[in-house]
C-alpha cells in the first residue's frame, strides 16, 4: 500500500513538474515585441497592421502588440506607467524635444546613433530636429506635424464673402464679421489645454521674437515670463476674447464634442495641426464629403518681432526602451516604420512622413502644407514639448484664463513666473 | 510556552502584508521627502526645500481649499441626504425598491458617471442648460468658476447619497417600535420622532459617515479627472489631481513625497478632531 501512495506521489509531483516546465515554456515560445504610441485614426492603425502582418510573417513565432492610449492620457499616464510596468514597451512613440530628452536623462532611451546613421540618406534633415542629444540620435523621426493651422469652413467664408486674412488686423475685421453673423469665430475644445497652449504659444514667437521667446521658455537666467513682449503677446488673446471672438467655455469643453459645433456651422475657424484633415474630418464629422474646410497659417502680427511666416510644428518618432530584450528586432521594425512604401501609404491618409519623397505631388492637400512649410525656414516648438513640461503647464494655465479674460496678461504671467521660481533655482 | 510561540506564525502574513504595503511605503515617502531629486535620480539628502516650497505654492493652496469645499458640500449632499432618505425610506411601504433605486447609482463605474455628467453640465447642448433656457433662463458653464466644486459635489452626492442612507436605514431599522409608538402615543410628530428620537439613536452611524466623508474627501480623484479633464483653469483641482501631476507629469518625488506628508498630517489631524469631538457628545449605547 506504502509503494502505492510512493508512487502516486511520485506519479503527482512529475505531472506538476511538467505541468510547470511546459507552461513556463508556453510563455517563451514565441518572442513578444510590446510597441506603445498615443492613439491615432482608423485608417493609420490599418496600415499599422498591415505592417505588423507582414513583420509577423517575416519573423514567425514573433508577435507584435501594440498599446494604445489618447495623447494626453499617453503622456502623461499611460507612458509612464507602462516604462514602469512589468511589460515595458520595446518601441515606443514620442515627440521630439524635451521629452525625448527626458527619457534619455531617465536612461529609458536606447542610443539609436548607428540605427539613425543607417536611415538618415531616406528621412529628411529637418526631421532629426530634437531627436539627438549629446551626440547620439534617440529616436527616428516618422512625420513632422504643423500643430497649429487655422482651419476654417470654406462654404462659410464664401458665404460671408470672407477672404483668408493675411494680417492680424485682416484676422479681427474676418472675426468681427462672423460674429456679426452669429457665429462663433474662433473654437477651441481646450479642456486639455494644449489647443489654447500651442495657439497663443505661437503669438509668443511671432510677437517676441524666436530667439527671446525660446530663452524665457527655457528659463535662461536673467529672463522673465512677465517681459514687455511676453505681455504684449498675451494681450493679443486676452483682445480675441474681450471681443468675443472665441468661445467663452472653451476651457471646459472637451477636444473631441467641440467639433461638433465646427461640422453644425455654429463656428468657423478651429486652430488645430495637419491632423484635423485625417483625424477630425475623416473620423468625426457627420459628413466628410460635404466637410468643406481649408486652413491658412497664423497672420502676420504686424510689429511682431518674429518671422511671421513661422509656423509651429513637432517631429514625432518612435524610440528603443534602453532594457529591450529584443534590440535586433526592434531595430528591424522601427527600419520598417521608415520604409517608403509604408509612409506612401500615411501620406495618403494625412501624415507628412519624415521620409524624403513620400508625399504624393497630385495630391493638393499636401503640397499646400508642404509649401507653407518651404514658405519660411523658422519652425517653433510647442511649449509642451520643446520645454519643461512644468514650466508649459502653468503657461498654457495663464494662457487660457487670459482668453477667458479671467487675469489680465501682467497677472497671468506673474503668476506663471511665481509657479515655476523653483525651477529657477 | 513553547507551543504558544505558534500562534506568531499565525500573524506572520499579515505582519507581512502590513510591512510591505503600508509601513515600508510610509517611510520611503518621508525619506523621499527630505531627499532632493533629478528626476529618478537621488542627488542629496537632507533638505527641507520640498517644504519650504509647499508653503509658497499657490496650486496647492487652492487644491487644499476645493478639498475643504469639496468635503463640506459632501457632508450635506452626501451623509446630509443619506440621513434624509433614510428617513424617508424607513417609513414606506416597499422600501427596498426605493433603496435599490437610490443605491443603484453606486454600481455604475465612474468614468460612465464623470462622462454622463458631462454630458448633463456642458455649457452649450447640455441636459441642465437645455432645461434652463427652455424655461427662460441663461445657460451657466457648470463646470467653470465659480461653479466648478458644488457641480462636481454634486454628482458625488448623487453617486454616494444611497450609500450612506444604506448605512443609517440599517441603524434606523434596528430602533425597537416601542420607542417609537411610546413617542407616537405621547403626541410626538413623525418629524420630532425622526429628529429628537432616531436620529439621536443612530448618533455613532452619522459620526462615522462624517469620519468617512472627511478622509474620503481627501482621495476624491476620479471625478475630477474625468470631468475636469486637465482643468486649466484650476477652478477644480484637488490634491490628488495635484500629486498626479506632480508624481507623473513633472515626475518631481521630492515635492510630491513631501505634499503627500502634509496631506497626511491633515487626514490625521481632522481624524483626531472628529474623534475627540465623538468622545466630547458621548457615544450612543447600543439599542
Amino acid at each position: 500500500m506504502k509503494k502505492v501512495y510512493f508512487l502516486t506521489l511520485v506519479s503527482l509531483l512529475v505531472f506538476l513538474g511538467v505541468s510547470v516546465y511546459g507552461g513556463g515554456k508556453q510563455e517563451g515560445k514565441g518572442t513578444v515585441l510590446r510597441v506603445a504610441s498615443s492613439s491615432e485614426g482608423p485608417e493609420h492603425i490599418a496600415i499599422y497592421d498591415k505592417m505588423i502582418a507582414d513583420f509577423e510573417a517575416k519573423h514567425p513565432g514573433v508577435t507584435v502588440t501594440w498599446d494604445r492610449s489618447s495623447g494626453d492620457d499617453y503622456q502623461f499616464q499611460g507612458l509612464p506607467s507602462l516604462l514602469q510596468s512589468s511589460t515595458p514597451p520595446d518601441i515606443y512613440s514620442e515627440w521630439a524635444g524635451n521629452r525625448v530628452k527626458n527619457h534619455y536623462l531617465d536612461h529609458e532611451a536606447m542610443d539609436l546613433s548607428s540605427l539613425a546613421d543607417r536611415l538618415r540618406p531616406i528621412i529628411d534633415d529637418s526631421a532629426w530636429s530634437g531627436a539627438v542629444f549629446d551626440g547620439k540620435t534617440y529616436m527616428i523621426p516618422t512625420s513632422q506635424d504643423v500643430t497649429i493651422m487655422m482651419w476654417y469652413n470654406v462654404d462659410i467664408f464664401n458665404k460671408l464673402n470672407l477672404k483668408v486674412p493675411k494680417t492680424w488686423t485682416e484676422f479681427l475685421t474676418v472675426c468681427a464679421k462672423i460674429k456679426e453673423a452669429g457665429m462663433t469665430p474662433i473654437l477651441m475644445g481646450n479642456s486639455d489645454a494644449w489647443i489654447a497652449g500651442n495657439f497663443v504659444g505661437l503669438f509668443l514667437y511671432r510677437w517676441a521674437g524666436e530667439q527671446k521667446t525660446i530663452d524665457i521658455l527655457s528659463l535662461k537666467p536673467g529672463t522673465k515670463f512677465t517681459d514687455p513682449d511676453f505681455v504684449k503677446a498675451m494681450q493679443f488673446a486676452y483682445d480675441l476674447g474681450k471681443l468675443g471672438y472665441i468661445n467663452k467655455d472653451l476651457n471646459t469643453l472637451e477636444y473631441e464634442p467641440s467639433f461638433a459645433r465646427l461640422f453644425d456651422g455654429s463656428a468657423v475657424m478651429y486652430p488645430l495641426g495637419t491632423w484635423f484633415k485625417t483625424e477630425i474630418i475623416q473620423g468625426i464629422a457627420p459628413d466628410p464629403e460635404k466637410a468643406n474646410f481649408d486652413f491658412f497659417n497664423l497672420p502676420a502680427m504686424e510689429g511682431g518681432k518674429g518671422d511671421q511666416s513661422s509656423y509651429m510644428g513637432v517631429n514625432a518618432g518612435f524610440m528603443m526602451n534602453a532594457k529591450t530584450k529584443h534590440r535586433a528586432l526592434a531595430e528591424e521594425f522601427l527600419t520598417m516604420m521608415v520604409a517608403p512604401e509604408y509612409r506612401k501609404e500615411f501620406a495618403k491618409v494625412g501624415d507628412f512622413p519624415s521620409v524624403k519623397d513620400t508625399l504624393d505631388p497630385s495630391d493638393s492637400y499636401a503640397m499646400k502644407v508642404k509649401a507653407m512649410m518651404n514658405q519660411t525656414k523658422t519652425v517653433v516648438a510647442p511649449p509642451d514639448t520643446g520645454y519643461n513640461l512644468e514650466m508649459s503647464t502653468a503657461l498654457y494655465q495663464a494662457m487660457a484664463k487670459v482668453l477667458v479674460n479671467e487675469m489680465t496678461p501682467e497677472a497671468a504671467l506673474a503668476e506663471v513666473e511665481t509657479k515655476i521660481s523653483h525651477l529657477r533655482q | 510556552m513553547q507551543k504558544n510561540n505558534w500562534y506568531i506564525l499565525y500573524a506572520l502574513p499579515a505582519v507581512i502584508l502590513v510591512t510591505a504595503l503600508i509601513a515600508l511605503p510610509t517611510i520611503f515617502t518621508v525619506l523621499f521627502s527630505f531627499t532632493e531629486w533629478q528626476r529618478f535620480n537621488i542627488t542629496g539628502f537632507g533638505t527641507l526645500r520640498h517644504y519650504a516650497r509647499a508653503l509658497k505654492d499657490l496650486t496647492l493652496g487652492k487644491a487644499f481649499v476645493h478639498n475643504f469645499l469639496y468635503i463640506l458640500f459632501t457632508i450635506f449632499l452626501e451623509v446630509g441626504a443619506g440621513l434624509i432618505l433614510a428617513g424617508l425610506v424607513n417609513h414606506l411601504k416597499h422600501s427596498i425598491v426605493y433603496r435599490g433605486l437610490f443605491f443603484s447609482p453606486l454600481i455604475l463605474p465612474s468614468i460612465v458617471v464623470g462622462v454622463l455628467w458631462r454630458q448633463i453640465y456642458a455649457a452649450e447642448g447640455g441636459l441642465l442648460n437645455t432645461i434652463i433656457i427652455a424655461l427662460g433662463g441663461k445657460a451657466v458653464s457648470w463646470l467653470d468658476q465659480p461653479y466648478t466644486m458644488i457641480s462636481v459635489s454634486i454628482v458625488s452626492g448623487w453617486l454616494f447619497a444611497g450609500y450612506f442612507m444604506t448605512i443609517f436605514y440599517s441603524g434606523l431599522s434596528r430602533i425597537s417600535r416601542s420607542v417609537i409608538e411610546s413617542a407616537i402615543i405621547d403626541g410626538a410628530t413623525p418629524f420630532q420622532v425622526y429628529t429628537k428620537i432616531e436620529l439621536p439613536l443612530i448618533k455613532n452611524l452619522i459620526m462615522l459617515s462624517l469620519l468617512i466623508v472627511t478622509t474620503g474627501g481627501f482621495k476624491g480623484f476620479d471625478l475630477f479627472q474625468i470631468m475636469l479633464r486637465r482643468d486649466p483653469m484650476e477652478s477644480g483641482i484637488v490634491l490628488p489631481t495635484l500629486l498626479v501631476r506632480i508624481f507623473f507629469e513633472n515626475q518631481d518625488i521630492g515635492y510630491g513625497s513631501a505634499i503627500s506628508m502634509i496631506l497626511t498630517a491633515v487626514v490625521v489631524l481632522i481624524m483626531v478632531i472628529i474623534s475627540l469631538i465623538n468622545k466630547a457628545v458621548g457615544e450612543v449605547e447600543e439599542y
